[in-house]
């Protein structure tokens, strides 16, 4: 915590270390989920925009994947916050779970459904 | 021990209370559910179970073709009788969830042995989707306040006028469906915000998925929800839960949207999604914020949101140039911007105009769609306003954006019915809190009546001394004070007081007693209006049409029908038909025949054709009719009995569609008097009496009244005694009230001449000799 | 066998009862406007006159003839006409002829005021013929001579005339197919989409999360309910309809809720009693 005391020369430094200390493993472990997640839409986007959108509807639904399936993690992510215990009084993290997979199964259902 | 203002049971035990109110609220919902349905029967029992107006009758076709060939046949649709000789792919052109809906029921019933007629459940299928709208209510306005507020709003749409107009039984339309996904849509979106749950929110994508498939107007809760969001966040009330509902909601929802055909790329390609789009991105940015934001110091915080701010503005600029630059996204459509200004339509596009149900809307149709409920309405919002949660701000945005619409569009009406009926049930069930709630407010003797009875009096005391006028002003909302108008006693009741223990109430069972008995009398006679206004107004068929005999017995007058089956049974299968567009879906519908333009108005210039070939002379015409390959048309006249809606009455319209498309040739203003009238009588213009429609109209129309003078009863205008000769169409069937009238159109004379000499030479007169021309010319010196 | 008998006797009735009719004295002149002979010739209904006759813009053309039977008697036929054809264009111009009771026949043609009939002038001259029809009489057709007519102005098309040609192909035309891109841009792009798998691999092996019992009897079941659904998905893509899917699924879903329920029943029992 002393980092956020001290203001420090580099916000992104100070960042970085406060995320490391305070952040769980656990979302620590979803959050890396995300980046990979982020990473691979936009490798996605920048393949249509350089080299062609053709299958539109398949690129549609690949990239609509990684974006659905990157905010159902990061609402997953939220609802097993700690710090986001109080605005989260019906959702238990399990119930986040069951909430995740089932997105995610509804998800996958549409994108299967949309990629030709 | 608080003092009551009548006697409460006290000796009940907390679970016997809870039992018996779930029960009654089950015994209720069940009984509103009975009464939706039965308030929709009127159609059925009055006339007969039977496929209502236009669309419809399009839907109810689909629907045949699903339920006998299976769901990828109707996916894989070509209707070559459609748009001849274009056709038209429905599978790719309809929104095919109202047909599935009804597949699905068929095909259930089916399984479980119960052999019910497509046409039933097509019939059916309005009345038993408003029973799940009440029910869709009443969750909804559950989350708005409680149960009882939400069994009053269950009742409320019901019954009320403007949702029973697009539903009642045999009126198989898209919106008969919508209406319970729209609800239900927003009820998981509220429930989503509520619990931050990802469940609810893609069980309302879901939802906003059938619904999609269901009816163009999806883009409703396109726009509605994330404008919700954005008001929310403009507020400063984002919330985790906010993040989780709507980005479940939007992912889902946005890709499932794209599953349907009809609606295609859309969402990531035109203007009227790109809203949500925003709002979704907003979310993530302001989440992300929020993540940092919880990780760092106020000043490195600042620090970071300029730079993060800078760069953003950067992207975001660039990217929407560069998206506007390729073209990427769409421009607003057409029917959107006649949303915005109402006198759009007419001036651009007439073939929107020209139906009625664009048009804006009249005051007396607010007051006769919903009666008490609209001027209760204003009260819910601000109720609405007086708490003010998450939810509460959704019923106002709702609110407020329906009214509009309403206002811009008969149509819409459908739209804010629902809010409408919310709002008001919140305002009802809040007035009936206070009055019924038996304790007496606790305050120290001396001081309440006094509370009470200053601002009656005391408020008039005061203004009397400064001025007359004043008074006067002052005197209005005393008295409305006064009357015991239920608002000001709302707030009376629930505004936190000035001293923390101060409370406010009713006092005495008089007070409570008439204004309980004004409410239930308001009820009561709400009751009354909707079962009125249903069974005179709403339950008509247009197919079948009813009057009055002299002694009072209904008499029908199945006009149309009798013209569909003729052509049904007396006209090739292949014959074309033309009419005006409005009765394009019922002639594939009932008589099965191929027509030129129906009520899918998707090609402004085959309806131009069809306009131009009504109003221009038979000469001109001919030609048109040739090449469309038309071997019959049709015309609608309501002269004889005065069916006010017929093609004389649309006439206009066609000339003003057809002017878009040729204005060199057709001109409006040829067609009315020198005066400027649109008459039919003697005085009409010469391009009106040359009009094709005008001769098929009036066809012998003289004759039925002998030596009288003809009266048209529809324009109260007498018809000119000279005949009407047609040397390019026959005559082929007049139904029995001369509603329908059909033509013939006469092939190329076998002899080669003009079909106008050989008309004029059959009856007798003799032409001008012609000479065949010489094939041989000399040269010219 | 019968019909053919009876055909060939009704030939043989016809050919005896036809009897031929002959031209006497045909004669063909052409004057010019003043009267002059300019060309004066019998001609033959059974050989084609070999030079052709040409007409000036003020000649005119005559054809006497008398019509007589075998016995030489005159015979007034039903029909008789000369025709004018233009092999090349297919024009044809046709009058009939009066002739007496006699059998005689006088037809004149005046150039310098061409009647209705007379076609316009082609490339190729006009061929002449006699046609005559009687009953009891063989019908006779004889090609006369060729005509050539002065000049006149080609003949006019037909309003309707290009409705009874070809008409043109109709070419539709679709949007250019979309073009996949060179196999090696395909393979290097899916190799850079695979590539965030490392990275993903690699931050987890950072943030390993403390052992959980994927593997314990309660969550097990769950887990694989939910890789079926998954595999049923992937399978939907490969194969599957829309209506299996949904059958499939809703048959899938049910064990899967009653086994996420107990996993995560008790991974929350696990959780709860960690903390108290």
């Amino acid at each position: 915590m002393s980092s956020k005391s001290q203001p420090s020369s580099n916000p992104m430094a100070s960042l970085w270390n406060s995320y490391n200390d305070q952040t769980s493993n656990r979302l620590k472990f979803i959050d890396s989920f995300l980046v990979y997640l982020m990473l691979s839409g936009i490798v996605q986007f920048a393949y249509c925009v350089l080299v062609t959108s053709f299958p539109y509807n398949a690129f549609l639904s690949g990239f609509s994947s990684t974006v659905g399936q990157f905010v159902l993690a990061a609402s997953l992510r939220s609802q097993v916050n700690p710090a986001n215990k109080d605005e989260f009084k019906e959702v238990s993290p399990e119930r986040a779970f069951a909430d995740f997979a089932l997105g995610s199964i509804v998800l996958h259902f549409f994108v299967y459904n949309f990629l030709g | 021990m608080p003092s009551l203002a009548y006697p409460v049971p006290t000796d009940l035990s907390p679970t016997t209370v809870k039992n018996a109110t779930s029960f009654l609220k089950i015994v209720a919902l069940a009984l509103i559910s009975g009464a939706a349905i039965a308030s929709r029967l009127f159609a059925v029992i009055n006339f007969e179970s039977i496929i209502h107006e236009f669309d419809p009758w399009f839907n109810y076709r689909a629907t045949k073709v699903l339920a006998a060939k299976g769901f990828y046949e109707f996916w894989n649709w070509f209707d070559p009788t459609a748009w001849y000789p274009l056709g038209r792919v429905v599978g790719g052109t309809v929104y095919p969830g109202l047909m599935a809906t009804s597949g699905v029921i068929y095909n259930v019933l089916r399984a479980l042995n119960l052999p019910v007629d497509i046409r039933n459940i097509c019939v059916l299928l309005a009345p038993g989707f408003s029973a799940l709208t009440a029910w869709a209510t009443y969750l909804f306005t559950t989350e708005m306040k409680n149960e009882s507020a939400g069994l009053l709003a269950a009742a409320f749409i019901g019954i009320v006028p403007g949702y029973i107009s697009r539903s009642v039984a045999g009126s198989y339309d898209n919106e008969a469906i919508a209406i319970f996904l729209l609800m239900f849509t927003f009820y998981c979106w509220i429930k989503a915000l509520k619990t931050g749950s990802a469940l609810y929110g893609t069980v309302a994508a879901v939802f906003y998925f059938y619904m999609v498939a269901a009816w163009g107007g999806y883009v409703f809760i396109t726009n509605m929800i994330p404008l919700h969001a954005l008001v929310l966040m403009l507020m400063g009330r984002f919330s985790h839960r906010l993040y989780v509902a709507y980005c479940s909601w939007y992912v889902v929802g946005t890709l499932s949207s794209m599953q349907v055909p009809f609606v295609g790329f859309q969402p990531v390609s035109t203007s009227e999604h790109m809203g949500a789009l925003g709002v979704f991105g907003l979310l993530q940015i302001v989440a992300f914020t929020d993540l940092v934001k919880s990780h760092v110091s106020s000043q490195n915080f600042q620090k970071l949101l300029r730079v993060s701010l800078v760069a953003a503005g950067i992207l975001g600029a660039s990217a929407f140039a560069f998206l506007t630059y390729a073209g990427k996204i769409a421009p607003w459509t057409g029917r959107f911007y006649s949303l915005w200004d109402t006198g759009y339509a007419k001036k651009y596009i007439p073939i929107i105009a020209s139906v009625s149900e664009h048009q804006p809307t009249a005051w007396p149709s607010f007051f006769m769609d919903l009666q008490m409920l609209i001027f209760i309405f204003p009260a819910g919002v601000i109720l609405c306003f007086k708490e003010l949660r998450d939810e509460h701000l959704f019923v106002i945005i709702y609110a407020v954006m329906a009214s509009y619409f309403a206002g811009v569009m008969v149509r819409l009406m459908l739209t804010l019915t629902p809010v409408v009926c919310v709002a008001s049930a919140i305002a009802f069930s809040s007035l009936l809190d206070v009055y019924v709630n038996p304790i007496e407010p606790d305050v120290p003797a001396e001081e309440a009546p006094a509370v009470e009875a200053v601002p009656a009096n005391g408020v008039t005391e005061t203004t009397t001394t400064t001025g007359g006028k004043k008074s006067k002003k002052a005197d209005k909302p005393a008295a409305v004070q006064a009357s015991g108008s239920a608002l000001s006693s709302l707030f009376a009741a629930k505004s936190p007081g000035k001293g923390s223990k101060r409370t406010t109430g009713i006092f005495g069972l008089d007070s409570r007693g008439v204004v309980l008995l004004n409410a239930i009398w308001m009820l009561a006679y709400f009751v009354f209006h909707c079962t009125w206004v249903t069974s005179v107004a709403y339950s008509s068929p247009s197919v079948v049409l009813a009057s009055q005999n002299q002694d009072g017995s209904q008499h029908i007058i199945d006009d149309f029908r009798e013209a569909y089956y003729w052509l049904r049974q007396n006209t090739a299968e292949d014959a074309v038909v033309m009419s005006w567009w409005d009765y394009g879906y019922q002639i594939a519908g009932m008589a099965d025949r191929p027509t030129l333009v129906d009520n899918n108005t998707w090609n402004n210039t085959h309806i131009a054709t069809v306009g131009k070939a009504m109003s221009s002379s038979e000469e001109k015409a001919y030609p048109i009719l040739r090449k469309h390959d038309v071997e019959y048309v049709l015309v609608i006249f309501g002269g004889l009995i005065g069916y006010s809606g017929d093609d004389i009455n649309k006439f206009l319209w066609m000339v003003r569609i057809a002017q878009g498309v040729w204005p060199d040739e057709i001109q409006e203003s040829n067609y009315f008097t020198p005066r400027g009238e649109y008459k039919i009588d003697e005085n009409a213009s010469k391009t009106m009496k040359e009009s094709l429609m005008y001769k098929m109209s009036y066809y012998r129309f003289a004759e039925v009244f002998g030596p009288q003078q003809a009266v048209d009863r529809v324009r109260q205008q007498p018809v000119p005694k000279t005949p009407i000769t047609l040397d390019y169409l026959d005559e082929a069937y007049t139904t029995e009230n001369w509603i329908v009238r059909i033509y013939q159109v006469k092939k190329e004379d076998s002899l080669g001449r003009d079909l106008k000499n050989a008309n004029a030479f059959a009856t007798g007169k003799k032409g001008k000799k012609s000479k065949p021309q010489p094939r041989r010319r000399a040269l010219v010196a | 066998m019968q019909l053919l008998k009876s055909l060939s006797v009704l030939a043989l009735a016809l050919a005896a009862h036809a009897s031929v009719l002959t031209v006497k004295s045909p004669r063909l002149v052409v004057a010019d406007s003043l009267g002059n002979q300019l060309r004066a010739e019998p001609f033959s209904l059974t050989q084609k006159t070999l030079t052709p006759v040409e007409l000036e813009r003020t000649d005119i053309l005559k054809l006497t003839f008398q019509i007589v039977d075998e016995d030489g008697k005159g015979v007034q036929p039903h029909q008789t006409f000369v025709r004018f054809f233009d092999p090349t264009t297919g024009e044809e111009g046709i009058q009939p002829v009066k002739v007496t009771t006699a059998g005689k026949a006088k037809f004149e043609l005046n150039v310098q005021r061409p009647p209705q009939y007379l076609p316009p002038t082609g490339s190729s001259p006009l061929s002449v013929s006699l046609i005559i029809g009687t009953p009891n009489f063989d019908p006779i057709s004889a090609q006369l001579f060729d005509l050539t007519l002065p000049r006149s102005q080609p003949a006019p098309a037909h309003p309707d005339e290009p409705t009874f040609h070809l008409q043109q192909e109709l070419f539709h035309t679709f949007r250019p197919d979309q073009k996949l891109p060179p196999k090696f841009i395909s393979f290097v792009f899916a190799g850079i989409a695979l590539a965030p798998w490392a990275v993903l691999f690699g931050l987890w092996s950072q943030v390993a999360p403390a052992p959980t019992n994927l593997l314990s009897p309660s969550i097990l079941p769950f887990v694989l309910s939910l890789g079926a659904l998954e595999i049923l998905l992937f399978w939907y893509w490969v194969q599957l309809k829309l209506g299996d899917v949904l059958l499939y699924g809703f048959i899938l879903s049910i064990p899967t809720i009653l086994t996420g329920k107990r996993a995560l029943s008790s991974i929350s029992a696990t959780r709860l009693g960690a903390k108290q």
